[in-house]
């Protein structure tokens, strides 16, 4: 189950974005393309392409010795291993120009992206992204035909039927799911910054988040969460947007007819439409015989509480002279990083939980596994397995250990080195670095700093 | 003088009169509260940033449809400073190309959604969305600068032809909290006002925004990480309205043949109309004025100014209510003495009050939605001159309601003084004499408690709106809207309360027993089962025949 539901979050997260922009260029479309980025060589560059990729955007190579494969126009591998990129040189300048192009991406649509053909692969991309620090939201102003996003869910072989039916509704509803489950990574990956497990996500195997999620663990109550949230988060802002065209307006007036209806009472939608997406996409292929299928369940929806309970009511007066006769109420969405902060702590205090049968009226549920502990409420998250303690390289969990992960020496919590090394001590490391700082910034879109020198001290696990 | 309808009513047909009002009552609450939905909605929209590539600000951007612009994702890329971050190849976004653009309605149901007439008013919030960030703390206080402008289009033009309805360069105040300064979180900012349409009357409104940048460096300066900018766009609802419009579109007759009745029956009398019947006459006709339903204009017309004309009516109306009792308490304090006491210069001190009050309401009226008939995203509130104004109108309308009310209770007070020193020598009267003193203080009694129950159930309907918020919810399938039936209760119960008054104090046709006749038994208490008991609209013959009949 879980395996199969990181998929479907790395599917979507991926598919997004680059769904449609594979192309093959022209010897003359590339060049043209170049220049317009500034690129002065263009023929060294070419030539690149045309040796590597046959210019096309969408080329998957054969696999190299190390098992890694090269994709795009410019064959870079998937390899992600940085250090091991950097020391080939020719991997180095391809990941340079690939630099170059993605940057060039967000304005010009012709522009392609290295595609993998399929969502096995897509994980790496969103990797390589994260890497090289690209900016988060590039949901653009693609123009899909009706066709081809209806392709793009059939070939998502791993959604379930009621998930491709959503998901095949319009080209929109899928950008917002991978908006989403994108956003949903991030706050994971920046609230977990600092402890064992930071969130890491893979692109070499099927799951995203590695075999992490296998086990029954906290963590894997908060992926599930937070997905739940940032998929019922993103839906309600494209709601609010006017990007989706789906948006029921659930209103709870007495009119029959849906358009008088809200001309007639208004729409008191604010996050249902959200959250009944949310529940019908997410939840939809969970299994509710199963201890884990309750569990994600009931962690989702913890998830999706979180947000409402986060919204803040704002009212505005407006009777007879501006008096206060007339009074309206809405809620207001907040910021996602409060939704983030709130599951990390349910996290914290999450339940461990057993399934019990009730034999005669055949129901299972979720309880505690002593009776001295409390019995989770809808909002609390659940687990069912103790989490394994992330210190040590572990491939076939897709743990990536601590090794090699920087700690600060003087905090007492879990990114304190104390902790974070597992006992294993750490190297201290003293650098030269160049660094912005006095930054200011300019309304609306600039920020002005200074460069700073100074050495820092960076304290790394063994 | 003669009695009014009031006393000479019988036990039984008062009975049925207050039963059938407060039938009445009860039926409007109830449609308020059971047909009607709330009295306005508010919808949460998210601003579509657009990029502006020509430098034309008089081109308008819109989100949706052919011809749509071009969006802006996320305004992170633009403000991290590692270059790494940034776009490598493009220029910065200047605040000049930066377009907030709102297109509403939005579609819902997979239907393109569109304003209809009977939604009558919008009123345009802004909310931002602020976030933290270390190289742009705001001060808790900042003016932003915003250049609003605001287009209209209707069912069946282009995707494009969009309209200019109004734009305006507003400066607004936006107070930002933070409690607990983190990177990603955001700002508690105030939300900030920002155009108010006297009319909704066409299909889709366009507003762009932008946040400039002046010439003097120092504009939007103080602002910091705007991420979104949410419109909150509050209507009144298309349901409500049409319950409203029927409400008063029952009453209006109801009031207008109540007047001719009433002017007939007075001028029926010999005498001239006194001071308290043309006060009833005043009021009469400014209940007609507000129950006049010129909403139903507003279906064909552009009438902007309704939100002020409903105002002035409801402005209008107040006055001559207050004015009314006023004199009513005047007229009531039974010192026949002072011969101008018919006249509405007896009462001129009292009456300036009000005056003063209702002039100074609208005049800060005039200056708020006056102006905004001009410019809809004005508001008196914004400069500091603006605001001491408004507020010294409010104050001196408080003020005036203060001097009022002390009038008032001072003559209620009065009233009843010489009630109850009346009362003692009421048995050594003569009978007419005694009628007419038991009349006066019957009828001012009658009304006393009568204004006092719709004051109390209008004060409390209003606390009770306010505190409870929510619905009340009496079972699941009866879900009352309280706000709509506290409106609908109240805009009834004092249309009733105006026509008991013109049909319980018009004067009655029936004749005081001549002044020579036996006193009927000493009794103590005024009660009234002692007044006559038969039809009040007995003529002169039958009152003869009965009085001849004791003799």
């Amino acid at each position: 189950m879980d395996r199969r539901f990181a998929i479907v979050v790395a599917v979507l997260l991926l598919l997004t974005p680059y769904a449609s922009l594979a192309k093959k260029f022209t010897r003359c479309g590339l060049a043209a393309e170049l220049k317009k980025h500034g690129i002065t060589d263009v023929r060294n560059w070419v030539c690149m392409a045309e040796s590597e990729s046959g210019m096309n955007s969408n080329a998957v190579g054969r696999p190299n010795r190390d098992n890694s494969r090269d994709y795009g126009i410019f064959q870079i591998t998937d390899d992600d291993d940085d250090e091991k990129l950097n020391a080939r040189d020719v991997e180095a300048d391809r990941v340079l120009h690939f630099k170059v192009f993605q940057a060039s991406r967000d304005g010009v649509e012709e522009i392609s992206m290295p595609v993998p053909g399929h969502g096995l692969l897509l994980g790496k991309q969103y990797r390589l992204q994260r890497t090289l620090g690209m900016p988060n939201s590039q949901q653009g102003t693609l123009d899909l035909t009706s066709n081809s996003y209806r392709d793009n869910c059939d070939r998502l072989l791993y959604l379930e039927e009621k998930q491709r039916e959503l998901c095949a509704l319009s080209q929109n509803i899928l950008t917002s799911l991978g908006l989403g489950a994108k956003m949903a990574i991030d706050e994971c990956q920046h609230q977990f910054r600092m402890s064992r497990w930071n969130c890491s996500t893979f692109g070499n195997t099927t799951a995203i988040f590695g075999g992490v999620l296998s086990v029954k663990s906290r963590e894997a109550a908060y992926v599930h969460a937070v997905s739940a949230a940032g998929i019922a988060y993103t839906v309600t802002r494209a709601c609010s947007r006017g990007e989706l065209n789906e948006c029921s307006c659930d209103s709870r007036v007495r009119s029959r007819k849906p358009k008088g209806k809200w001309q007639w009472g208004g729409c008191s939608e604010d996050i249902h439409f959200g959250e009944k997406f949310s529940r019908e996409f997410v939840d939809s292929h969970e299994n509710r015989d199963t201890a884990e299928g309750l569990m994600n369940l009931h962690n989702n929806e913890a998830g999706r509480r979180s947000i409402r309970s986060r919204m803040q009511r704002v009212c505005k007066c407006h009777g007879m002279s501006g008096s206060c006769s007339v009074r309206v109420c809405w809620r207001k969405l907040p910021p996602f990083r409060q939704v983030g902060d709130a599951l990390s702590a349910r996290y914290e205090g999450a339940s461990h939980v057993k399934m019990v049968d009730k034999k005669r009226r055949r129901i299972k549920k979720l309880r505690a596994v002593s009776r001295d502990y409390k019995q989770p409420n809808k909002t609390d998250l659940v687990f069912l397995e103790e989490s394994p303690d992330y210190c040590e390289r572990n491939e076939t969990m897709g743990v990536l250990g601590t090794r090699g992960r920087l700690c600060n020496r003087t905090s007492m919590g879990p990114d304190g080195c104390r902790l974070l090394c597992c006992g294993r001590g750490y190297q201290t490391r003293v650098r030269d670095v160049e660094e912005k700082c006095h930054c200011r910034f300019v309304w609306c879109c600039d920020v002005k700093c200074d460069t700073c020198r100074y050495k820092k001290e960076e304290h790394i696990c063994n | 003088m003669q009695g009014a309808i009031l006393e000479n009513l019988s036990g039984k047909k008062l009975a049925i009169l207050v039963s059938f009002l407060l039938v009445c009552q009860v039926t409007c609450f109830l449609i308020g509260g059971l047909v009607a939905p709330t009295p306005a909605s508010a919808e949460n929209w998210l601003a579509t940033k657009c990029r502006q590539r020509e430098n034309d600000t008089r081109e308008w951007l819109y989100p949706r449809g052919k011809g749509h612009c071009e969006t802006i994702d996320s305004l992170d890329m633009y403000r991290a400073p590692d270059s790494d971050h940034r776009k490598a190849d493009r220029e910065n976004l200047k605040a000049s190309e930066l377009v907030f653009a709102f297109q509403i309605p939005v579609p819902r149901n997979n239907m393109t959604l569109d304003y209809s007439r009977w939604q009558q008013n919008l009123i345009g919030v802004l909310q931002f969305d602020i976030m933290y960030h270390p190289d742009a703390e705001m001060e808790e206080r900042v003016v932003v600068t915003i250049d609003a402008r605001l287009a209209y289009r209707n069912k069946g033009d282009p995707d494009g032809a969009w309209k200019h309805y109004a734009s305006s360069v507003e400066e607004r105040i936006l107070d930002c909290t933070m409690a607990h300064k983190e990177e990603g979180f955001h700002y508690d900012c105030s939300i900030v006002p920002l155009f108010e349409l006297g009319s909704l009357h066409h299909d889709f409104y366009l507003l762009n925004i932008r946040l400039p940048v002046g010439a003097d460096k120092k504009m939007n300066q103080g602002l910091g990480h705007v991420e979104d900018i949410w419109l909150v766009a509050i209507n009144q609802n298309g349901g409500f309205t049409k319950v409203w419009v029927t409400i008063k579109s029952a009453f209006f007759p109801c009031i207008i043949a109540i007047m001719i009745w009433f002017w007939k029956r007075v001028h029926q009398l010999s005498r001239s109309p006194a001071l308290l019947e043309h006060m009833l006459m005043f009021l009469g006709v400014t209940l007609t004025f507000l129950n006049m339903p010129l909403e139903f204009l507003t279906l064909a017309f552009d009438m902007p100014f309704m939100l002020l004309l409903g105002d002035i009516r409801q402005g209008i109306f107040y006055a001559a209510l207050l004015s009314f009792w006023l004199v009513f308490a005047g007229e009531h304090l039974m010192i026949q003495d002072c011969a101008d006491s018919n006249t509405l210069r007896y009462y001129w001190k009292h009456l300036s009050a009000v005056a003063i009050g209702c002039l100074s309401m609208f005049i800060f009226d005039m200056c708020e939605r006056g102006v905004q008939l001009q410019n809809p995203f004005y508001s008196i509130w914004v400069t500091d001159l603006g605001t001491n104004l408004a507020l010294t109108f409010i104050i001196l309308a408080g003020i005036s309601a203060g001097v009022y009310f002390l009038f008032l209770s001072y003559m209620i007070w009065k009233v009843f003084c010489n009630i109850s020193a009346k009362r003692t020598v009421l048995p050594s009267m003569s009978s007419a004499r005694r009628l007419h003193y038991e009349g006066v203080i019957y009828r001012f009694k009658f009304l006393m408690l009568a204004t006092l129950l719709c004051a109390a159930m209008t004060i409390t309907g209003f606390i009770l709106g306010q505190v409870s918020e929510g619905r009340w919810k009496w079972d699941d399938h009866l879900v009352l809207e309280f706000t709509s039936a506290f409106f609908t209760g109240v805009y009834g119960m004092w249309n009733i309360y105006i026509f008991a008054l013109i049909v319980l104090y018009a004067p009655s046709h029936k004749q005081w027993p001549a002044e020579g006749e036996h006193r009927g038994s000493v009794n103590e208490e005024i009660e009234f089962s002692r007044l006559p008991t038969d039809p009040s609209e007995i003529s002169s013959l039958t009152t003869f025949a009965r009085k001849s009949a004791m003799d």
